[in-house]
């Protein structure tokens, strides 16, 4: 069964005011385990909006959101349940901490569902752990920390409430290379399992291009492409339109394309589109 | 959610009372609060009344936004009015109930309260309303520059007074994101006693005293790097100049204090 099921979602800002503003207009998403869905679209698009209907943050203004079956907004009053099924980690997310240790800070989610002390520290070191967080860390205060490590700490904080759904919005936003990667391999390692899924919002076709099985592309709140990686790359000239670029490895692609070569559109990585341009010189022996 | 309290309130138009310059608009809002308390007659309220009927029209400023800043202070209107109108020790007793009296005097003070509530209320309104934050510290440091000479740090105040204004949206959105964030985590801002509501606010408070550090940090910054050392010899940007309106509004309303004023003594 799917783990999320948002049908037709409109959310108006601040309606019947002088600032109304449509950010979604009949958005329907839904992501199934194991899934890693990609959703991108230009700076104010609605990608923060959409998910923030994921948990009940925001309340659509017409349209149903499901957590494994359950309409979120049936009892509104029990809302908060739906938070620790669905994980949200919001843009800079170092930002919300708060604690004097990390491990106190990592432990705000599950204290909150109510767990018990033991089970809490358990969860704490396994999701420290699952960020790549070293042990040594977890006494010192949040505050002290680099800003890619403050930011794992609350990563680490959403991932120790254990949800089925991870959803983390522009977590790569500011890092370095090396920060991108550990994050998207987090990602990863959290779906190995098979029963969760995540969904990862970006502004940036690269980061999503080598993890994503699906891709949801935003346009002034609509969804404008869906599919596999290979089939929304294929649209080139929507994704231009909607002020998005190709991946780099796809443009080189078409580029080449375009210059009269049989080239593979559909690569999504540096492995793939060495190979592709292999078999496009010819036998693809090497030197 | 929070974005939606209008701070400021600020409503830009092209309307001539939008136009008149920022001193002159301070000092006509101290002549009318002035003339409000002058009032006391029928006339007088009628005079107040008719003018600010003239400012609200002129401004364009939609009538349902004045009495939407008007519902706010609402509760207060309500008890002002019915203190006055049952504690009012009056001659003429129309009704009576165990310690409770009203009389004439106590309706004719109660409504001229209210009058100068609502009148106070919208008038000052229509001056932020009208006058962008920035251009009214302008205004304030101004006015207010003569106190220079007795060392009393105007410009600094002022420079104060428009960074804290510039920053209370970011802060807005800040406490915004802070809580969407927290509620992620489970947060709870809305049940339990008041102790534990008052706890839960710590996960809030801190990442916000941080980030308004931070910023406050980076500000001091790049104004450093802009050479930015105080006020004296400083130029500015916006320069005010007074125009012939600025003079004949302030005129009008120096007269229309004075006929207030007349219309009291002539007690009509
Ligand atoms: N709290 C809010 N109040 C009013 N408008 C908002 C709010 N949050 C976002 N918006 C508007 O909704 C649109 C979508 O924003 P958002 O979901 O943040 O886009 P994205 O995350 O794709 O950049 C934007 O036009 C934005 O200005
Ligand atoms: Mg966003």
């Amino acid at each position: 069964m799917e783990i999320l099921r948002a049908e037709h979602i409109t959310h108006i800002y601040s309606p019947k005011t002088p600032f109304e503003q449509k950010a979604l207009d009949d958005v329907s998403f839904s992501v199934s385990p194991g899934e890693l869905v990609g959703v991108i679209g230009h700076t104010g698009s609605g990608k923060s909006t959409l998910i923030s209907h994921f948990n009940g943050l925001l309340r659509p203004t017409s349209g149903k959101v499901f957590v494994e079956g359950e309409d979120i907004w049936a009892q509104p009053k029990q809302i908060r349940r739906f938070r620790f099924r669905v994980g949200l980690v919001f843009q800079f997310p170092e930002y919300q901490l708060f604690e004097e240790t990390v491990e106190k800070d990592i432990a705000f989610g599950p204290k909150n569902m109510g767990l018990s002390a033991e089970e809490t520290a358990e969860r704490v070191r396994e999701a420290a752990r699952s960020v790549g967080l070293d042990e040594s860390l977890l006494e010192k205060s949040p505050f002290e920390l680099s800003g890619g490590q403050k930011r794992r700490v609350a990563i680490a904080g959403v991932i120790a409430m254990r949800p089925r759904l991870l959803v983390l919005d522009e977590p790569a936003a500011g890092l370095d290379p090396r920060g991108r990667d550990e994050i998207f391999d987090t990602v990863r390692a959290y779906l190995a399992s098979g029963e969760n899924a995540a969904v990862v919002v970006s502004h940036s076709m690269d980061d999503v291009a080598r993890t994503a099985s699906r891709i949801v592309v935003l346009d002034r709140g609509r969804v404008a492409l869906e599919g596999s990686p290979a089939e929304v790359f294929s649209h080139r000239d929507v994704i231009e339109s909607t002020g998005l670029r190709l991946p780099f490895v796809t443009r080189v692609m078409h580029r080449l394309r375009d210059r009269g070569f049989a080239a593979d559109v559909s690569v999504r990585d540096l492995d793939e589109a060495a190979d592709a341009l292999l078999r496009l010189k010819g036998g693809g022996g090497r030197a | 959610m929070l974005k939606n309290i209008t701070l400021g309130q600020y409503f830009p138009g092209n309307s001539l009372i939008h136009r008149i310059d920022a001193r002159f608009k301070l000092i006509l809002t101290a002549l009318f609060i002035a003339m409000v308390f002058c009032a006391k007659t029928p006339a007088g309220y009628g005079l107040i009344a008719a003018f600010l009927i003239f400012v609200v029209a002129d401004s364009r400023i939609p009538p349902r936004l004045i009495l939407k800043s008007l519902r706010s202070i609402l509760i207060f209107i309500v008890f002002t009015a019915v203190l006055n109108v049952f504690f009012t020790k009056g001659e003429t007793v129309l009704f009576s109930w165990r310690f409770l009296t009203v009389s004439r005097e106590g309706i004719v003070f109660a409504v001229s309260m209210v009058l100068r509530i609502v009148f106070l209320i919208v008038g000052t309104s229509m001056l932020t309303y009208t006058t962008s934050p920035i251009l009214l510290t302008d205004a304030i440091e101004a006015l207010f520059s003569p106190l220079k000479k007795l060392r009393f740090p105007v410009h600094e105040l002022a420079m104060m007074m428009s960074i804290a204004l510039r920053f209370i949206p970011t802060l807005i959105e800040e406490t915004d994101k802070i809580m969407s964030a927290q509620k992620s985590r489970g947060a709870d801002f809305e049940s339990g006693n008041l102790f534990r509501r008052v706890k839960s606010f710590i996960p809030l408070l801190i990442p916000l005293f941080v980030s308004a550090f931070r910023r406050a940090d980076e500000l001091a910054t790049a104004m450093e790097s802009r050479c930015y050392r105080g006020g004296d010899g400083r130029t500015r940007y916006r320069v005010m100049r007074s125009a012939a309106r600025d003079w004949v509004a302030l005129g009008a309303a120096a007269a229309l204090t004075a006929g207030v004023v007349v219309l009291r003594i002539f007690g009509l």
